[in-house]
């Protein structure tokens, strides 16, 4: 059976999309992006509340990687252009995450981007993202609009814990970048060390196992 | 609609979280955050994150950010009258 990694971030989408590939039949492990200090810890918690409910709602086993993200946000806000930082921060999350995602034996990874959703999910800076996961990315929500992936969540259960109090992202600049290209991106990178901030977050790194048997909830580090 | 509280040159309204009250400068601004931080420090303000784009600040123990665009946002309370107790401190550190 086809696995996946879903990256999870606490949010309806994410959350509706791996309910939508549980519901497929398909397995699936996830990545949840923490960036203290620049959202709380409430999106954590979300996030892992997300993953236990889908645990138990499909009877699946799900491994939950929480890795910290605010170290490398500083960085960039230190370093480069504050308007590519939403491009440059799911870059490194999907960098990331295919990493974590060959390790866990997945195919692909998973996520609930949509097109137009924010300012900066343009199809311009999509394509500045690829190329950063090694292997291919899953967007089933890539062309529906707010309310039909609401609709998906609250079919599945997963909206009304996706719309608890959590923090939002205090990284956002006011006018993010809409028409990032791969050459503005990489000249960015280039001004921070991508491989080492990448290494420390992945030795940083707190697993969650859920539906595991005795295991269920418990936090391996 | 969230309601809008006013301060002299800011208007607050909760955040969207609803754990937070954001006060946004009625004039545009860009402040420098470099020079501004090192100011808070001196006046005993903890800094917890400097960056150009942002800083973290602990004031009376709560969580406050700074923008560059003079925007304050007042963290982890639903408690009105407090936030704009410790925006208006802000306010008042920056200008000084």
């Amino acid at each position: 059976m086809p696995k996946l990694l879903a990256l999870v971030s606490g949010g309806i989408d994410s959350a509706a999309a791996a309910a939508l590939a549980l519901e497929q039949g398909l397995e699936i492990a996830a990545a949840h992006f923490e960036r203290a200090p620049f959202s709380d810890s409430a999106v954590e918690d979300k996030a892992k509340r997300i993953a236990a409910f889908l645990s138990e709602k499909f009877n699946a086993p799900i491994r939950l990687h929480v890795i910290p993200h605010g170290k490398y946000l500083t960085q960039i806000a230190r370093n480069c252009e504050m308007r590519y930082v939403c491009v440059m921060c799911r870059r490194m999350m999907l960098r990331i995450a295919s990493e974590i995602a060959i390790a866990e034996k997945c195919d692909a990874l998973l996520t609930g981007e949509s097109l137009g959703q924010v300012a900066s999910q343009t199809l311009h800076n999509l394509s500045a993202e690829h190329g950063a996961s090694s292997i291919p990315v899953a967007r089933p929500f890539l062309c529906m609009d707010k309310l039909e992936i609401e609709r998906v969540g609250k079919r599945f259960g997963t909206y009304e814990l996706s719309i608890l109090p959590g923090g939002c992202c205090e990284m956002v600049p006011p006018k993010p970048a809409t028409r990032a290209t791969i050459e503005k991106i990489l000249a960015e990178e280039k001004k921070i060390d991508i491989a080492a901030i990448a290494a420390d977050a992945r030795a940083m790194e707190k697993i969650c196992e859920f539906g595991f048997g005795k295991s269920k909830g418990q936090t391996a580090e | 609609m969230p309601k809008e509280i006013e301060l002299d040159d800011f208007i607050g309204k909760p955040c969207k979280s609803r754990v937070a009250f954001e006060f946004v400068p009625k004039r545009k601004q860009s402040l420098r955050l470099e020079t501004v931080a090192e100011r808070l420090r001196t006046a005993g303000v903890f800094v917890e994150v400097d960056t150009p784009f942002i800083v973290m600040l602990k004031i009376e123990g709560m969580s406050v950010s700074l923008f560059k665009s003079g925007k304050i946002l007042v963290k982890q309370t639903r408690d009105e009258r407090e936030a704009r107790g410790i925006a208006s401190r802000l306010a008042g550190m920056i200008k000084q």
